[in-house]
């Protein structure tokens, strides 16, 4: 494994012991922190925390969070890895008065991450740094590939405006029915001032074909002049915002997954199967959508849109059976059952009264 | 107590994580002018994605989380006769000494993901003792906020039951529930 970051201030472990029991000499004289830790009312600020958590712990703290979610692995290849040496600060307006953060894979909609975010880490005047977002999962046509969303390079400091929009901000675009897809902010510390002529896609860019990226190819181009620094990423999964961005922004279809989920491991179907009640024999064998639809059709049948959602009756084992069909009251037992699994909401017919979750 | 296991290598589940295509019943184009789907034909796609790029039709989400997020991830079944069991994803274990508190939270593959101890400066600064009872309950806030931090939301915890009555995790277990919406199973 191939560090390719910044090194990382070395930690003085006879300092840190030193701090400690600075800390614990302090606290045991502090009267007051001990009443509120004897009545339960301490509370530990979460913010000053975060501001003082700075240097290797934060690093480590923030790379391990990245290989959890692989995100070395599929921006960089299998062999490498950095140390998050410079603390990225990433907000998107929510709106006047709230952001959305970004740290380290936490949930985001897509519809949070309109416009670009503001960014903050700390820089020295005369440093050139770059700034990408790429999306290593949601490339609609190759697997391996990425899609940038946003690329801001030879910028002076800390200050994004002063560097140069090499590819304009695109809202993260998770396709429907393929879960959580990951959204990389990777800082690099530039050497020197870049061209970056090759990398500059038209403005605005709405070709997804154009947006296609390989952070890999990327840095192994730029690699003498530049140096990953920091990094944070979220992950996003749909919502309607992104199906407006296909129709309108990037004025195509949009594709719709369903999970492919591994076949069951069920026998094979025989004609006389032995001892095997035939109606849940038969249905083991049927295409669950088509179970799926019947249900769905009972759950539309007896109601009209203008009388709210089903509800489960408070005790579904009370009504009588003979009520059903007059003419044939004895009912035989597997169609008793199914009726009151109807009735109960049970197992498949569960979806007649709740709402079936979306993809 | 119970055997206590060695650190695993994260196991790589080779799980069927590919999507099929269904390609979504509107195009933008048409449904402005028309005012009506457009039904969806070979004819059409080709034409509208000229310009664009063609999904392919199986899509495979590479983010080694989403599985489990998504409830499709195979979870370690077998041991269901061991306690505490290994069917979860991700794991909250409370570690307690007369020094110090640690929250930890586990992937089934072994990874420590996220942590949180009074030994930390930070922590330590803030607090009066590593291991009273307002410790524990402050570590559980603080884990419930990285957890998230770190986008994970549902946790399994299991806890002795013994152990359970004490107010230090009863407490601090309490705290993260309160904290944050993570589910706790």
């Amino acid at each position: 494994m191939v560090n390719i970051g910044l090194p990382l201030p070395k930690e003085n472990k006879e300092k840190l012991k030193e701090l400690k029991k600075a800390i614990i000499d302090g606290r045991r004289a502090n009267h007051l922190l001990e009443q509120a830790a004897r009545h339960r009312t301490l509370k530990v600020d979460i913010d000053q925390l975060e501001n003082d958590m700075k240097g290797s712990a934060f690093s480590k703290h923030v790379r391990t969070s990245a290989e959890h979610y692989g995100v070395y692995k599929d921006l960089f290849g299998p062999h490498a890895y950095f140390n998050p040496a410079v603390a990225l600060s990433i907000a998107f307006d929510y709106d006047d008065d709230a952001v959305s953060h970004v740290f380290n894979g936490n949930m985001l909609k897509p519809a949070e991450c309109v416009s670009a975010p503001h960014i903050h880490y700390e820089a020295e005047k005369d440093t050139l740094w770059s700034i990408v977002l790429t999306a290593p999962d949601s490339h609609l046509a190759d697997n391996k590939a990425e899609y940038l969303h946003w690329f801001v390079g030879n910028i002076e400091g800390s200050t994004i405006d002063t560097g140069e929009l090499l590819c304009d901000f695109l809202q993260p675009l998770p396709l429907r029915g393929t879960g959580w897809h990951r959204y990389v902010f990777v800082l690099y510390k530039q050497e020197r001032r870049i061209d970056f002529a090759s990398e500059k896609r038209t403005q605005p860019c709405k070709s997804l074909k154009e947006r296609t990226f390989h952070t890999y190819d990327f840095y192994k181009r730029y690699e003498d002049d530049i140096t990953p620094a920091g990094i944070g990423f979220f992950q996003a999964d749909w919502d309607s915002s992104v199906s407006d961005i296909f129709h309108k922004t990037l004025d195509m279809k949009e594709p719709v997954y369903e999970f492919d989920s591994p076949p069951l491991h069920i026998a094979i179907q025989r004609q006389v199967p032995h001892k095997q009640p035939f109606n849940l024999y038969l249905d083991r064998y049927r295409d669950p959508k088509d179970i799926a639809k019947e249900v769905l059709t009972k759950r539309f049948s007896d109601r009209s849109p203008f009388s709210g959602e089903p509800r489960r009756r408070q005790f579904p084992g009370i009504m009588p059976w003979s009520s059903l069909n007059d003419r044939d009251p004895l009912l035989p037992s597997w169609r008793k059952a199914q009726i009151q699994k109807e009735r109960d909401g049970r197992q498949r017919y569960r979806h007649i009264y709740e709402n079936r979750p979306g993809p | 107590m119970f055997a206590k296991t060695r650190g695993m290598t994260a196991q790589t589940v080779t799980v069927q994580t590919t999507f099929c295509l269904r390609i979504a019943c509107y195009s933008a184009s048409v449904a402005a002018a028309t005012g009506k789907e457009a039904t969806t034909s070979r004819g059409a796609d080709e034409e509208s994605c000229v310009q664009q790029e063609v999904p392919s039709a199986e899509f495979i989400n590479r983010n080694p989380r989403n599985l489990e997020q998504l409830g499709h991830a195979v979870r370690d079944k077998g041991w269901y006769m061991q306690w505490p069991r290994r069917n979860y994803y991700h794991r909250l274990r409370f570690k307690r000494n007369s020094h110090r508190t640690t929250a930890e939270v586990v992937h089934y593959g072994g990874r420590v993901v996220v942590t949180a101890s009074t030994s930390e400066p930070a922590i330590m600064n803030q607090l009066y003792s590593g291991s009273d009872v307002a410790a524990a309950a402050n570590i559980g806030s603080i884990i419930a906020q990285r957890c998230l931090q770190a986008g994970i939301v549902q946790l399994d915890f299991t806890v002795d039951a013994d152990q359970f009555k004490t107010e230090r995790v009863s407490m601090s277990a309490v705290h993260v529930c309160e904290r944050s919406r993570l589910a706790l199973f």
